[in-house]
């Protein structure tokens, strides 16, 4: 039975694949001979080693002196079954696993140091927090000993002003007085004689030494008032200085915790982003193999699942960060913008007090002092909002008074 | 034009005597000494001692390194191969020279603890494979005893005698395609058979290699000293043999001799190699002799239907 029958072609197959492991018997026999004994010989290193080196080409060639005898003998077969370059592909799906496994590894070192990281620098904003709280209250009990010694000053120098008018006005008016009885009784100034020949009487002169008296009480009156004005002025100094030092200090605080919650959230995000991998990544692998694996090839199957793991990974990775980056971006951007309004640094979840300070400030105006108060806690709206009601009273009588002295100058 | 050949024939006889015969007729190929003759003692260095041998000790502790990385490789894949009843790494010369009965391919008759023999460890593959190859034996033979039969009835019962001639021709056919199926079964085991044995010749070659040291002589090696325990094994050994040990502040550390260790790396790898393409064979011919007696009764309607 010859002829275009199956039977030869099947059999040319099947002794192919068979005769195969006799081809590599021999081959394997012939190399190992010279290998081995080379390796025992031991007539000199030189010859040792060069020996050696034979044999290292000579069994890296082994396929490729395989596949050339088959040639020659024409037992080449279509599978390629049980040759050394058909179990290259299976080993090469081998060591693509063995990449893929460290990627997945690497996933899980991101999904724990992102955890980890995540959770430390949460506890370090916290305390970060803490300590801030403690430091607003240091900050708020500057500006109200500030704001207390500012109306302090206002006083004195209204007192001052008020009350050195008032000294003047009262002796003046005496003194008036007294040179204008004295001018509608003799017609004369005082500047023209002496004695009492002139006409000034002694009520006159009586009256006028206490006008003078009353004009030297009333001018070192204003002094005591002038130096009292300048201590509290001094103890205003003293007062916005520590005011600024401490504001200060709450600046840089306030810039170390958006730092530490910036690392947070990366840390964290991180760790999302691992487990977000993972979880895309394994199916897309056995998706992949399954893939190779209908296409009858052990190498391509694992090759297929790792790439096809991989590229998700990537495309989840990718996403995930081009969405941090703008998220991010965005925060940038308010940020900017309330430092421009002289918010000072804060955080989108900061947003909230912010504009009810802002609110606050256009309903109540500002203390005069440009503190950076963003981050108002209920207690502390409370706190500045009696403190508003103080400065305002104050505010309320310092006008009356002024009212009174204009209208009665 | 036969006269021809015969006369250059005689004259070729008579001038391969002639130069066998007188020496200065000699046509042997050889190097170009007339340019340069590099033909003599090699000025190497003729120290015998094997410490000279020894690498450095940074190249051979990095050897040993590279030593070690190749016997994990070879531990794990001894245990994964436990799995299938074989307590050892598949060395490239265990699997080509048929040493490891789960990639033994002769399935007519099996080892034991072959893929298709009675005690695999993985269960009844192999029965249930006989179990096809024999099933489809048997319904490939009863077709052709049926058609057989059908055939002979006709040509009983049929009176023109180009029929006759016909169906007569017929049953030759169905009787070749008969004798055919059962000779491809026997085709088969001698198939077998024929490379199981120039296999175990091939390993006799090895086997018979000398490495006791002396060069010149082959011998047979004892029990303790044979290459057959695994090629692999055997250059590890040598790694070590060679490489002799150093001191590291308080620790003696072994090296391995760079040769002997890249051999054994390249075996490793090629064992991994082999044994992925051993297991793809195994699957091919099983696959190729289950269809054997289908592929007869295909060729066998083909003729007839072309007849």
């Amino acid at each position: 039975m010859g002829g275009k029958g199956i039977f030869g072609p099947w059999f040319k197959e099947l002794a192919t694949l068979i005769f195969t492991q006799t081809i590599q018997a021999f081959l394997l026999a012939i190399i190992m001979s010279i290998i081995v004994g080379a390796l025992s010989a031991s007539n000199g290193a030189g010859s040792a080693y060069g020996a050696g080196l034979l044999a290292v080409i000579a069994l890296s060639q082994f396929g490729k002196i395989e596949l050339l005898i088959k040639n020659i003998f024409g037992v080449t077969s279509q599978f390629n079954a049980g040759s050394m370059e058909s179990g290259k592909g299976g080993l090469l799906g081998a060591w693509a696993a063995m990449k893929g496994a460290k990627h997945l590894a690497n996933n899980a070192g991101k999904i724990v140091g992102g955890t980890v990281g995540g959770i430390k620098s949460g506890i370090h904003t916290r305390s970060l927090m803490a300590q801030r709280k403690g430091l607003q209250a240091e900050v708020d009990a500057d500006q109200e000993a500030f704001n207390l010694a500012e109306g302090k000053v206002k006083d004195a120098q209204n007192t001052l002003i008020s009350g050195a008018d008032a000294a003047m006005t009262e002796a003046g008016k005496g003194y008036l007085r007294e040179e204008g009885a004295k001018a509608s009784r003799d017609g004369t100034t005082s500047g023209g004689g002496s004695g009492s020949g002139l006409g000034i009487s002694n009520a006159d002169i009586k009256g006028l030494e206490a006008a003078i008296r009353k004009q030297t009480e009333a001018t070192a009156k204003l002094a005591a008032n002038q130096a009292k004005l300048d201590a509290k002025k001094n103890s205003m100094k003293e007062k916005q200085e520590k005011l600024t030092g401490s504001q200060e200090r709450l600046k840089a605080l306030d810039a170390q915790i958006m730092e530490s919650k910036k690392k947070t959230s990366d840390r964290l995000a991180m760790a999302r982003s691992g487990l977000a991998e993972t979880a895309v990544a394994i199916p897309a692998g056995v998706v992949g193999a399954s893939v190779g694996l209908a296409g009858g090839d052990i190498g391509k199957a694992v090759t297929y699942g790792i790439g096809a793991a991989g590229a998700a990974d990537k495309l989840v990775s990718s996403t995930m960060a081009t969405g941090r980056a703008g998220i991010q971006g965005s925060k940038e951007i308010i940020r900017d913008v309330n430092e421009q309004r002289g918010f000072g640094v804060g955080s989108v979840s900061d947003q909230k007090r912010i504009i009810k300070e802002e609110i606050k400030k256009s309903t109540y105006g500002t203390s005069g002092t440009g503190s950076s108060t963003n981050l108002y806690t209920k207690k502390e709206e409370l706190g500045a909002k009696r403190n508003y009601e103080k400065q305002k009273a104050r505010y309320d009588a310092n006008k009356a008074a002024n009212k009174y002295n204009a209208s009665n100058m | 034009m036969r006269n021809y050949t015969k006369k250059i024939s005689i004259i070729l006889i008579f001038v391969l005597v002639l130069n066998y015969m007188f020496p200065v007729m000699q046509t042997y190929a050889m190097v170009n000494t007339t340019y340069y003759n590099l033909i003599g003692t090699p000025t190497a260095n003729q120290d015998s001692s094997e410490a000279d041998q020894e690498p450095g000790d940074l190249l051979g502790i990095i050897m040993l390194a590279v030593l070690q990385t190749g016997k994990l490789i070879e531990t794990i894949g001894g245990f994964l191969m436990g799995l299938f009843g074989t307590q050892v790494f598949p060395w490239a010369d265990y699997i080509i020279f048929n040493c490891i009965p789960i990639l033994d391919v002769n399935f007519i008759n099996p080892t034991s603890t072959s893929l298709f023999g009675d005690n695999f460890s993985g269960g009844s593959v192999g029965k249930i494979f006989r179990n096809i190859y024999f099933t489809g034996l048997t319904i490939a033979v009863g077709f052709l005893g049926i058609v057989v039969a059908i055939m002979a009835i006709k040509m009983a019962i049929s009176t023109i005698a180009s029929e006759k001639a016909r169906y007569k021709e017929s049953i030759v056919t169905l009787l070749t395609t008969l004798v055919l199926l059962f000779g491809t079964h026997y085709l088969l085991s001698f198939t077998f058979y024929l490379n199981e044995k120039m296999v175990e010749i091939a390993s006799t070659i090895v086997k018979n290699i000398d490495t006791s040291g002396s060069s010149g002589t082959v011998t047979e090696i004892s029990d303790t000293n044979n290459v057959v325990s695994g090629m692999g094994q055997y250059f590890y050994d040598k790694a070590l043999e060679l490489g002799g040990d150093t001191q590291v502040l308080f620790w003696k550390i072994d090296k391995a001799a760079p040769i002997p260790t890249v051999l054994y790396m390249i075996f490793v790898i090629q064992s991994l190699m082999f044994l992925f393409a051993y297991f793809k064979r195994l699957f091919y011919v099983a696959i190729l002799s289950i269809i054997a007696p289908f592929v007869v009764i295909y060729d066998f309607l083909k003729k007839s239907l072309s007849m």
